[in-house]
């Protein structure tokens, strides 16, 4: 790990100015990201702004949606009645994720910014145009059975490794930001993540010194039925292979609207609307779910290790809409 | 809380690189003269003199460096000790009372929950937390529901294994783990 | 009074030590004044190591001495005998030139 500074601010104008006024500079909350890859020498800032004592720890609640600060722990967001309640895909994909120790420490703003688990980033060794941009990719050639189908460049293959995401673009969740000076902006999350492209190395639309303030989910006709399905070679505690987060709203057997988030798959959290223009205005079975899913991986690029997610992606796509359909009649009525 | 005492070995670590904060650590105060850079567990291990936790990755991945803070259980080895210093911790050294161990740490004797031993302080830690949370009516991905909870009576086999998962044995002590832990559960309710 | 302990369940003698995390491991053995090697191992799996720059490192607070494979001298011959000593997977003593044969060397 290389040497820093440490800082601890008290407001979010001091954090700005912080970080504003240091090139090096980052924000710091869990840390869970941050440490791992500075253990690596992956990331070397030179000064740590520490954010967790900001007032960004709350979750609340309108007509409108459930307003999540950005300090909130992944656990207390997993545990919050309401989410729990209206938002289901949301605590389940939460739950899927990481171990209970690492749940307690990762903030929810810190979950959206992780960094993809390829080894070949984590390597400094090794060729990485995320990492070091123009050095090449070892990935493409390489141990690619985790690495994307969906939105990959022949620069960069990495997957975007996070399971709330997934259920945050199926939800369409925004983003809150605050950036030096007084300026605020609200960004979907379906427009936050950019794909590798020709710059890799470039993963949001944030700017330098851009704090997320909070994560804001609407609350909608098809979010409370929902479900989040994670498949993978262990049981728990590790990325997913692929997963899916869908809701559907079902009238008369017929979907009304759907949403289709796919994790595992993609350089970022994957929202399909391929997927979601198949379902609509047709009857709710295994003939639509296929159907649907063969829409979902039609673009997929697959490497020479990762054929298999695209299979995979299929049926897990088709198997999480069924059990939320199974589901659907044990659940409370909607009020 | 009792005296402060500085503890760290100064020498090694110059004044014009090393900082100088208080960490409150089973209920005692600890000064200590480090580097930036010293992880939770570093300090603890290196620098307190309390080496219970243990470091068996050393990137967030065993659970070994458990401890608490705040109750809450979390990772040593992926949490700065400087980024602590208004937060309660707890390690495996400050959960028994005097020579009165915690249900826990009987549980584990008694169930025969190890074999090296070396998962165990953090294997134990991350227990006594999981009853409290399951106490407090969080779900896991193991609950059919996440809208109903198990609490702490209703824990299946299945709900301790997946709140348990992110401590791993070598030895393969897991059976003998989950035993000790629904030993303790009897003695938990009411929290301790 | 006759005690059988074959069969029966006996708690270990070392239990106390291992669940109050006061039993000590190798690592945490500590000799008065010591001082701590940390070890480097080639990120590269085969080569021949053109050049180490030790200065930075020296020059780091606390420091007492970079060992590399110019500075090291020979360890002599590694132990090659199960009687007397045992053996070795590798006869190459470490730090013995700049060839690098496997990553982590």
């Amino acid at each position: 790990m290389q040497p820093f500074s440490y800082t601890s601010a008290d407001s979010v104008a001091a954090a700005l100015q912080a970080v504003d006024q240091q090139p090096g500079a980052v924000f710091f909350a869990g840390g869970t990201t941050l440490l791992d890859l500075m253990k690596l020498d992956v990331v070397t800032p030179a000064q740590l702004v520490d954010i967790n004592r900001l007032p960004l720890s709350s979750i609340e609640t309108d007509d409108a949606g459930i307003t999540i600060g950005a300090n909130v722990r992944n656990s207390d967001a997993a545990h919050h009645p309401l989410i729990r309640e209206r938002l289901p895909v949301l605590a389940e994909a939460l739950l899927a994720g990481a171990s209970a120790q690492l749940r307690n420490m990762a903030s929810m703003a810190g979950n959206l910014m992780q960094k993809t688990r390829c080894a070949y980033y984590r390597d400094v060794n090794a060729a990485c145009n995320k990492r070091n941009p123009g050095s090449g990719c070892n990935a493409i050639s390489g141990e690619n059975r985790m690495h994307a189908v969906l939105g990959t460049s022949e620069l960069c293959i990495a997957t975007h490794p996070s399971d709330l995401c997934v259920a945050l673009v199926a939800l369409n969740a925004v983003v809150r930001t605050q950036w030096q000076n007084g300026h605020a902006r609200s960004i979907p999350l379906n427009e936050f993540y950019l794909l590798p492209g020709d710059t890799p190395n470039r993963e949001t639309v944030l700017e330098k010194g851009e704090l997320i303030t909070q994560i804001h989910i609407p609350f909608d006709s098809v979010n409370r039925r929902s479900h989040y399905l994670k498949v993978r070679d262990r049981a728990s505690y590790e990325f997913a292979l692929t997963s899916a987060a869908v809701a559907l709203e079902i009238q008369n057997g017929g979907v009304v609207k759907a949403r289709v988030g796919l994790g595992g798959v993609g350089t970022v959290p994957w929202r399909s609307h391929e997927a979601e223009k198949v379902l609509q205005g047709e009857p709710a079975g295994r003939h639509t779910f296929a159907a649907a899913a063969e829409a979902a991986l039609a673009g997929a690029r697959p490497r020479r290790l990762n054929a298999l997610k695209v299979e995979l992606a299929k049926r897990t796509l088709i198997l999480a809409l069924e059990e939320l359909m199974a589901r659907k009649g044990k659940r409370q009525q909607e009020k | 809380m009792s005296e402060v005492e500085i503890t760290s070995q100064a020498e090694s670590t110059p004044v014009n690189t090393a900082v100088r904060f208080t960490l409150k650590i089973n209920g005692t105060a600890r000064t200590l003269q480090v580097d930036p850079r010293t992880t939770l567990l570093d300090a603890l291990r290196e620098h307190v003199g309390l080496s219970g936790s243990k470091k068996g990755c050393d990137q967030g991945q065993c659970g070994a460096c458990t401890v608490h803070l705040n109750g809450r259980r979390v990772l040593a080895c992926l949490s700065l000790a400087i980024a602590h210093q208004h937060d309660e911790i707890t390690t495996i050294e400050g959960l028994a009372r005097g020579e009165e161990l915690h249900p826990m740490q009987s549980a584990f004797m008694d169930c025969d929950g190890f074999q090296c031993g070396y998962c165990t302080p953090g294997q134990i830690m991350s227990a006594v937390a999981m009853l409290a949370e399951a106490e407090e009516g969080v779900p896991s991905h193991a609950t059919p529901d996440v809208s109903r909870a198990p609490g702490i009576d209703g824990l299946s086999l299945d709900e301790i294994r997946e709140r348990m998962s992110g401590n791993i044995c070598r030895c393969g002590a897991y059976p003998n783990i989950v035993e000790a832990i629904q030993q303790a559960r009897q003695s938990a309710k009411g929290g301790r | 009074m006759a005690t059988t302990l074959i069969g029966a369940p006996v708690n270990r003698v070392d239990g106390r030590k291992k669940v109050t995390g006061t039993a000590q491991y190798a690592a945490e053995i500590v000799l008065g004044e010591m001082c701590h090697a940390v070890l480097l191992g080639s990120p590269k799996a085969g080569g021949r190591i053109r050049d180490i720059d030790v200065t930075r490192a020296q020059q780091l607070p606390g420091v007492l001495l970079v060992l590399t494979h110019r500075n090291a001298g020979k360890f002599g011959d590694m132990p090659d005998d199960m009687q007397k000593g045992g053996t070795t997977a590798e006869k190459r003593a470490p730090l013995a030139d700049d060839r690098i044969l496997h990553a982590g060397q």
